[in-house]
């Protein structure tokens, strides 16, 4: 093994009070891959990745990302560490008194001291890559679910991190908005960036993921190349949750 | 002796003067004072949002202490006790001349009774402003929070840039009851002797026994201020 991996767990524990949400999970993914992590509610799937960039922080074991530990960086290096890793979140979390451009540009001029003229620059390109070029100076109020959703996906892509969570980004949408943000998404698929993205999509995770993990009850129940995983899913948990998913009156919408 | 009205008793001569100072004072305090409580509301909001437990536990102790006492006994405080607990190099800068800061009828602006009041005030108020910021950012989603740490917003950037930007939206008809409450309460700095506008009516009333028609003219001075600093800052909010 020469390349190190961008993102390592290792025997991660994470309790809410009594609850224990994640129970030992020691994961590695490789740099530019895309993983889908799938999984019923509750299985701990948004806590896994918002462990990654600290959102939440592991009770025990250790989290590093590009090498560095997530779990006890602080101050400046955990805000280095969160510029290299955009998160899209369910919903949206746009920052509702700015516009789509202000969105972007925040971050880049505050965090990356980036001259507004650069940030703008920056906003305009990852805005025209999610296809809202036009939508530049519209405020999230005015957009609908979707485009907010590509908004806050530019917002991640601007300061151009190694690695982007998605948690549930589809799932607060309307189903006619569903394809426009996966379309999205999957265009950032291979092109260098290392994607983690919890959804139940599994349209979408058949097609573009390189490595499916099947979360239930806080560990990793199953962890496999998507052709096995949707063909011949060796737990039962899983069987049954790709029946229960996959059935006719589940529309997976990709 | 029944009330008979007599305008040019105070609208002339020396009490005209003296009214007009008041003015300039009230404003004059109204806006040193607006600008020390919204520092103070600032401050205090960053203080809340500490992740040091003793930090947020002081800062609560003393919002307290301010909000539970009078002001009059605040201003007392701070002008008798306060004052005096300066440096003398300070006390006397504050003390000696300063002809710049006199205004029509021998008012000198600048001096310890301004420096206190402005202090007392701003102070009492920037608690008070802090309070209706709290409420605000209540309101404010915890994803607004998450989404600025994920994007490794120091917490300043984020208070600044994404909190209170939204809490003051939130909050915006409070915060604007509280700078028109500052105003108002200016008028209690007569009593440590700044000589504001309510200072100079009663300067008026002992100085010609003009009593109705020297408060009729504080009354409209501060329903004028009140009512044009109401608009600037609801015309503030749709910008």
């Amino acid at each position: 093994m020469s390349v190190p991996p961008v993102i390592e767990f290792r025997d991660v524990h994470k309790s809410f009070g009594a609850l224990e949400v994640i129970r030992g999970i020691s994961l590695s993914i490789d740099r530019g891959s895309v993983v889908v992590v799938c999984g019923p509610s509750g299985s701990g799937k948004s806590t896994l990745i918002r462990m990654v960039n600290r959102l939440e922080a592991p009770t025990l074991g250790d989290i590093l990302v590009d090498g560095i530990s997530s779990t006890h960086a602080r101050g400046e290096e955990l805000r280095r560490l969160r510029t290299g890793v955009g998160f899209v979140f369910q919903q949206f979390n746009l920052y509702p008194h700015m516009s789509a451009r202000q969105n972007v540009t925040l971050a880049l001029r505050k965090v990356l001291g980036k001259t507004q003229a650069e940030a703008d620059a920056v906003a305009d390109e990852v805005l025209d890559r999610v296809g809202l070029a036009d939508k530049a100076g519209t405020f999230p109020g005015q957009l609908s679910g979707g485009q907010q959703q590509r908004v806050a996906i530019a917002r991640a892509l601007a300061t151009r991190p190694d690695i982007l969570l998605f948690d549930e980004p589809t799932s607060a949408l309307d189903p006619e908005m569903i394809g426009e943000v996966l379309t999205v998404i999957r265009q950032l698929t291979h092109q260098g960036i290392t994607l983690v993205v919890v959804t139940h999509e599994m349209g979408f995770a058949r097609t573009v993921a390189d490595r499916i993990l099947f979360l239930d009850q806080g560990r990793i129940e199953e962890d496999a190349h998507p052709d096995d995983f949707f063909s011949a899913p060796r737990s039962p948990r899983a069987r049954q949750f790709l029946s229960q998913i996959l059935s006719p009156l589940h529309t997976a919408g990709d | 002796m029944g009330l008979s009205i007599d305008w040019s008793g105070v609208l002339t001569g020396q009490p005209l003067h003296w009214l007009l100072s008041g003015l300039v004072v009230t404003l004059a305090i109204t806006l040193v004072a607006s600008g020390i409580a919204t520092a103070i509301a600032v401050g205090l909001t960053a203080l809340r949002l500490s992740p040091v437990t003793p930090v947020r536990l002081a800062t609560q102790a003393g919002i307290s202490l301010i909000r539970n006492t009078p002001l009059l006994i605040q201003l007392l405080v701070w002008y008798f006790v306060g004052f005096g607990l300066l440096p003398p190099a300070l006390k006397a800068w504050m003390t000696g001349d300063h002809p710049w800061s006199v205004l029509p009828g021998q008012v000198s602006l600048f001096a310890p009774e301004f420096a206190a009041s402005a202090w007392g005030v701003g102070l009492f108020i920037g608690v008070f402003l802090s309070e209706e910021l709290q409420a605000g950012l209540n309101a404010v989603a915890p994803g607004q929070r998450e989404a600025a740490a994920s994007q490794g917003l120091s917490r300043w950037d984020t208070l600044a840039s994404i909190l209170l930007p939204q809490a003051l939206r939130n909050a915006y008809q409070p915060v604007v009851g509280q700078y028109l409450n500052l105003m108002k309460l200016t008028s209690i700095t007569c009593s440590i002797g700044l000589a504001e506008i309510t200072y100079q009516a009663r300067q008026v009333e002992s100085f010609n026994s003009h009593a109705f028609e020297a408060f009729a003219v504080a009354t409209l001075l501060y329903l004028a201020i009140g009512f044009i600093l109401e608009r600037l800052l609801l015309a503030g909010r749709r910008a």
